[in-house]
């Protein structure tokens, strides 16, 4: 097992206890049991649950054609739909093809305030954002999710926490 | 726990509650069912086995002094070489990019052209769209230029028009993708590393700040970890964007299967210098889905790689580069 692999975090999110001799037999299993929170995932960063639902089908696609090489399927699908998820942000293909949903009737107008601030800030602290508050990852974790250093989350959380008040205020 | 912090979880727990997530398993085992799989090409490669092992030598005759021989002379193998000129630039490998161009007008603006991988361009601009872009608006046999790069940041592209207004200041940068990028990248499993080092530096892309700043010390926050460096040089990335055309232009003149594309690619790299990459698509679907195959240079990822030729232009050898018009 390569050092990087040993450092993947022992979160309820990421691997749970499916191992390399997983094929492609139980992907349904997998399948079943991650994807509700892998679109809930994708909906908070993208703000969007048509193209969530886009993102970790795409995912869950790719995943397949080589689903007995991957030896954590939870985690590779967890970093995967992060991933992809700031990807289709940041290259505007949502805007194109998915209208955000910036504003959402489910929610009282204080918490309609905080949806919206948040799908106006930059995919990187929002990314950041989600996962430590939804997910309640630690901040190790999110940098191991998101590929970056652990201080870099510390920023990305710091300015995002920034951002978002700068959003409220106005 | 401060106050934002808690309607930051609450809002994230409703929206979270309110996603509806729709099943779609049946598409995603359809889709892999319809590709060749590993095994179908481990199945072919059996079946080539046998027949040389065992039915070949059957259909061969014996000649009169007791020895096995095949049933007709066999013809020396031609020998196929490089042919230098496919890495060089010519007025052939333009009109490729012409023919390419006109074949794809119809849907495009006028003045549109065939773009290159090596006119790649990140455009950023403070607290505005951030654009991952070609600056392809000039003339193909011209040189990528500071003032390209400008037009396609500051003025004209369609990303860049989502600006009200262009940035009085830019800065040009050379960026290259963070060694976790690369990690990423080939942990994703669709590429594998031939030769070349992920650890080394990489040749870099042009990126352009919509504002004064220092490259060296700048830290972006964009989804792709990038290092910046002020060391940014036109001359090196021409050099590549004049291969890059080269090879198109080839392939689209010649047919090459998988292995000479791979033996141009190989050639290509040697060109380009040590701080490429030469990576290979691990899927095998890649050698059966087409019998023209191109060396493709990839400026942002500094790696050169095959990849099927889509749709070719120029035909057999001899024949017109670029169709007739009609």
């Amino acid at each position: 097992m390569s050092t990087k692999k040993a450092a993947t975090p022992a979160s309820p999110w990421i691997g749970d206890g499916f191992d390399a001799e997983q094929t492609v037999g139980g992907f349904r299993e997998v399948y079943e049991s991650a994807l509700p929170r892998l679109v809930r995932l994708a909906h908070l960063i993208t703000s969007s649950n048509s193209a969530a639902e886009d993102v970790v089908h795409d995912v869950f696609v790719a995943a397949y054609r080589r689903w007995d090489r991957i030896d954590d399927h939870h985690g590779y699908l967890y970093r995967a739909v992060v991933n992809r998820s700031r990807s289709v942000v940041r290259r505007r293909v949502l805007e194109a093809r998915h209208p955000m949903d910036a504003s959402t009737a489910d929610l009282p107008p204080e918490l309609d305030q905080v949806w919206i601030a948040l799908s106006r800030i930059p995919v990187k602290r929002r990314t950041a954002l989600v996962l430590r508050y939804y997910a309640d990852l630690s901040v190790d974790e999110i940098a191991e999710v998101m590929h970056v250093r652990p201080p870099t989350v510390r920023s990305l959380i710091h300015r995002g926490h920034l951002s978002m008040r700068r959003e409220l205020s106005t | 726990m401060n106050d934002l912090d808690d309607r930051l979880r609450e809002t994230l727990d409703r929206v979270a509650e309110s996603t509806k997530v729709n099943r779609r398993v049946g598409e995603i085992v359809a889709a892999r069912r319809r590709r060749p799989t590993p095994k179908l090409v481990a199945a072919v490669a059996a079946f080539a086995s046998v027949m040389a092992l065992f039915v070949l030598p059957m259909l061969s005759t014996r000649t009169s002094d007791g020895d096995v021989a095949g049933g007709a002379p066999a013809p020396s193998a031609p020998v196929w070489t490089i042919d230098p000129s496919w890495l060089t630039l010519d007025n052939d490998d333009f009109a490729v990019f012409d023919a390419l161009t006109d074949a794809s007008a119809e849907v495009h603006l006028p003045g549109w052209r065939h773009s290159l991988r090596s006119e790649a361009v990140w455009c950023l601009h403070e607290g505005g769209p951030g654009a991952d872009t070609l600056a392809s608006e000039f003339p193909i046999e011209e040189d990528l230029s500071f003032e390209a790069l400008t037009d396609e940041c500051a003025t004209g592209n369609d990303s860049a028009r989502m600006l009200d207004a262009p940035p009085e200041t830019l800065t040009f940068c050379r960026g290259v993708f963070a060694r976790t990028e690369y990690e990423q990248w080939l942990d994703s499993g669709e590429f594998r590393v031939l030769s070349g080092d992920v650890d080394e530096t990489h040749p870099g892309f042009p990126v352009v700040l919509g504002w004064q700043a220092d490259c060296a010390t700048e830290v972006l926050d964009t989804t792709n970890e990038v290092v910046l460096t002020d060391d940014l040089d036109l001359d090196k990335i021409n050099r590549t964007r004049h291969l890059e055309i080269a090879l198109t232009g080839a392939s689209h003149n010649h047919c090459f299967d998988y292995e000479q594309a791979s033996a141009l690619a190989d050639e290509a790299v040697k060109n380009l210098g040590t701080s490429w990459l030469r990576v290979e698509f691990t899927s095998v679907d890649q050698r059966l889905v087409s019998d023209c195959y191109q060396p493709v240079v990839d400026l942002q990822w500094g790696a050169v790689f095959v990849m099927v030729v889509d749709e070719r232009i120029a035909q057999e050898p001899g024949a017109p580069t670029v169709p007739p018009p009609g």
